[in-house]
């Protein structure tokens, strides 16, 4: 069995780099055919146990909430505001955008980011007349690095902190400068790759040409619109007091806010929702849920382990290393779910392992970070390009991401490996 | 905490009611918004309140029928059907009431109406006979045909679902009693028919002119083996929603198309409503609001009582508030009652009530709107409700007594 899964995750992996199948059927029917051929004992219980219905859920809710707050002109506002503010120079710009995006996406959900800066960004695009692809990489790669610097900011983060009982304030201490230093160094360097595009600049006359009160068609409707908005981000924040799952708060962002403001089109906006996007993750879930099934995820960690042969600094960097590595292709919350009961175990196992605390930040680091070097990697890079693939018919290719993403991932793994020994040091 | 429940669900039903054009959302609000008010909400226990397997078949179902279509499957078996009729009325009138009634045990009701009504049209223009009586025939046997199979009608796929009836024996139980109907109303067609008119040929050379389309038999090819996969899904040990899934998707596969141009084709609306709908009765039955329904009627003893009242309160409630909130808010209730040893014989009670309570008014399913819609639109003719529900009246009290005698004879010889 566990040879087939492996068989069947390659295949799709397979199919997925090459883009030789559309990923998603690729994706659903390599899981379901791991499902009727009985992967689990019960097809059902396995999708239950496989499927993160909360993830899933909460991107159908967003996904709707943005694309109601769209026709309001909201986020064309904030793009010709970030335009403004910023001023006429290229850098200055991209900067501006990756930071908000990376603060924005330390609170909320990163693809719920990615779809609410990537509209603007085309919108800055089409405006300033510039490629929007290196926008859309620095703000995926902001939206990844912002996520790492809480525990709410990326799914893995809950699981970790959550098992390893780090308060929110105690982890953000530690994560957000480490954080901010990653995201000026892929900025930089991604300012260097994309040296051309950034050397344009454009002249004053244009901004003075924007007028951000156009964007807005329908006065009432633009207040009500960001009045909604801040409720939702105000119950994002209240979350853990109010003890609401995200996908409630999502779905709630979603449907109400179709309630609230197209009462009479429901159909289309549920149409609009990425579905394409919703029945990869379905087959990905099930796929790497097989996967940790099997022991397949077991194998791997119980391999790490072995590999570090005792020493508490190679493991740590072993950690940030590999699990960069995996999730770069992987779905990151698996991995990380099948890491905690290995990390928990190690003081058990052997007596060099007592003091783990370092090691939640490393794997914290290692898979958040590692999500950014292919376009698999974190689900903000799947919703990214599927919009600039869908709006502006650009497509970048595995191997294109790759590149980008090497660069940003060896920076993000190289520092954080420092820190991570440095935490080492000082715990 | 009840006394909210109560008034969210009282007020869900009143949108499905008076608002169905976005019950679909309202229902999902406040169904969750129920289910937050009642329990602390775990997504552990999601599964155990929205049922996978239906949601699958439905999802599963969709895809495939939306691409048969656009294949041209169903207008070349209705070609060939206006070609074996060869020109007699009645004979290509029982043909389409008895294909639309077996097409839809396996595709959605709408969609054979669809196909079919157009071509009943047609008949009826060419023989200058009344139209509606056609229609209204064609709608009843799309309701009945999809009540006889576990995947012909949602209500029908969430009652499968729950129940862990086999499909073979969703067939064994509905079929005969759907056939019995067909055959009565079938007569009773023939002899209006023939007191209305004289002439009984009609010309079919210009329905069947173009017969391009030559790779829908292969389209049709598979849809035969998912059909098969689905009759024996059990012998084969998979789950009837994975056969679907797997089957929307392998015809996906083979198309080489992508999810996202599918989309459009899949009724979102009911997949959300059912969703809703699922939230609304989980939390009814947290707070154990069914208890007293269920306790009274425990108290009947007599099984063939309690399987006739089932049967008769489904198929009226369903008439009015349509079948899919009727079947979830009774499924709750038969549960309860067949896992305190009451005949599983409940549940093809409550199949058959909302089958053919779905008949009863032009509200009642999405098939009769369909149907009256297209009515208006290609006939520029209008049936009011009244009118609709007096001429539906008597095949649903008909339907209701045949159900009623068959259903009485599995009590007896279960016994």
């Amino acid at each position: 069995m566990k040879f087939v899964v492996a068989a069947v995750f390659t295949l799709v992996l397979y199919f997925v780099i090459t883009g030789k199948l559309n990923k998603t059927i690729a994706a659903m029917v390599g899981g379901l055919a791991l499902l009727a051929i009985r992967t689990f004992p019960e097809p059902y219980d396995g999708l239950k146990e496989s499927i993160d219905i909360n993830t899933l859920l909460f991107l159908i809710g967003m996904m709707i909430f943005v694309r109601v707050m769209e026709t309001s002109g909201i986020f064309e506002y904030i793009a010709i505001k970030t335009v403004k503010i910023s001023g006429t120079s290229m850098p200055k710009l991209f900067f501006a955008l990756t930071f908000v995006v990376g603060f924005v996406s330390a609170f909320i959900d990163n693809v719920t980011t990615v779809l609410i800066f990537i509209p603007v960004t085309f919108a800055i695009s089409d405006i300033l007349n510039v490629d929007s692809v290196p926008f859309v990489l620095g703000e995926i790669f902001a939206s990844n690095i912002g996520g790492t610097m809480t525990p709410i900011g990326d799914p893995p983060n809950i699981l970790i902190t959550s098992a390893a009982r780090i308060p929110f304030s105690v982890f953000a201490k530690y994560m957000v400068p480490i954080n901010v230093v990653i995201l000026f160094a892929v900025d930089f360097a991604l300012l260097i790759i994309f040296k051309s595009e950034f050397g344009k600049s454009f002249s004053k006359e244009f901004l003075e040409g924007l007028d951000e009160t156009k964007v807005v068609k329908n006065r009432r409707r633009f207040i009500i619109s960001a009045l909604f908005m801040l409720f939702i981000i105000a119950l994002f924040l209240l979350q853990k007091q109010l003890k609401l799952e995200s996908s409630i708060i999502g779905l709630i962002a979603g449907f109400f806010g179709l309630l609230l403001f197209e009462p009479h089109e429901i159909t289309p906006f549920l149409e609009k929702v990425e579905w394409e996007v919703i029945f990869f993750f379905l087959g990905l879930f099930v796929i790497t849920g097989a996967m940790e099934h099997v022991g397949i995820m077991k194998d791997i960690a119980n391999l790490l382990v072995r590999i570090s042969s005792g020493s508490m600094l190679v493991l740590t960097s072993v950690i940030v290393w590999a699990s960069g590595i995996i999730s770069g292709f992987v779905d990151n919350i698996p991995f990380a779910a099948t890491m905690i009961p290995v990390i928990k175990g190690l003081p058990v196992i052997s007596p060099q392992f007592t003091n783990i605390t370092p090691l939640w930040y490393a794997l914290s680091l290692g898979v958040c970070l590692g999500g950014n070097l292919t376009p698999v990697g974190a689900s903000a890079n799947v919703v990214g390009l599927t919009l600039l693939k869908k709006y502006k018919e650009r497509e970048i290719s595995f191997g294109n991401f790759l590149k980008y993403g090497l660069v940003a991932v060896i920076i993000s793994l190289a520092i954080s490996n420092l820190y991570a020994l440095f935490l080492l040091k000082i715990m | 905490m009840k006394i909210i429940t109560l008034f969210l669900y009282i007020i869900a039903y009143l949108y499905i009611i008076f608002e169905p054009h976005i019950s679909s959302v309202t229902t999902f609000l406040f169904g969750i918004t129920s289910v937050l008010v009642t329990s602390q909400f775990n997504f552990s226990n999601l599964s155990t309140i929205i049922d996978f397997n239906t949601i699958f078949i439905l999802i599963g179902m969709m895809i495939i029928i939306s691409v048969l279509k656009e294949r041209g499957v169903f207008t070349e078996i209705s070609k060939i059907i206006i070609k074996l009729s060869n020109g007699n009325m009645l004979r290509a009138v029982f043909l389409i009431n008895i294909s639309i009634f077996f097409l839809s045990g396996f595709l959605d009701n709408v969609t054979t109406i669809l196909i079919f009504i157009p071509i009943l049209f047609y008949i009826a223009d060419t023989m200058q006979v009344d139209s509606k009586p056609l229609l209204i025939n064609a709608v009843l046997f799309s309701n009945l045909g999809g009540m006889t199979t576990a995947i012909g009608d949602p209500p029908n796929i969430i009652i499968y679902s729950v129940s862990h009836q086999s499909f073979v024996s969703f067939l064994l139980h509905l079929m005969p009693i759907g056939i019995l109907v067909l055959v009565s109303q079938l007569l009773l067609l023939k002899r209006s028919l023939r007191a209305n008119s004289v002439n009984l040929v009609f010309e079919t050379n210009d329905v069947t002119e173009d017969f391009k389309n030559k790779r829908w038999k292969q389209y049709f090819l598979f849809f035969l083996v998912i059909a098969c996969l689905m009759i024996f899904h059990e012998k084969l040990g998979i789950e009837l929603g994975i056969i679907t899934m797997l089957g929307g998707m392998l015809i996906l596969f083979f198309e080489n198309r992508d999810v996202q141009s599918i989309v459009l084709d899949i009724d979102w609306d009911t997949l959300v409503l059912i969703m809703g709908l699922y939230f609304l009765n989980f939390s009814l039955e947290q707070l154990r609001l069914f208890e007293p329904i269920v306790t009274i009627l425990s108290r009947i003893s007599n099984p063939p009582v309690l399987i006739l009242i089932v049967l008769w309160s489904a198929i009226f409630l369903s008439g009015f508030f349509s079948s899919l909130p009727v079947t979830l808010l009774y499924l709750s209730v038969i549960q309860k009652l067949v896992s305190m040893g009451r005949p599983t014989s409940l549940y093809w009670a409550l199949v058959l009530g909302v089958g053919i309570g779905g008949n009863l008014t032009p509200v009642a399913s999405m098939c009769n709107i369909v149907g009256n819609n297209l009515l208006k639109n290609l006939k520029n003719e209008k049936l009011s409700f009244i009118e609709f529900t007096k001429n539906m009246l008597k095949p649903v009290i008909i339907s209701g007594i045949i159900s009623s005698v068959v259903l009485y004879i599995f009590s007896l010889v279960y016994n």
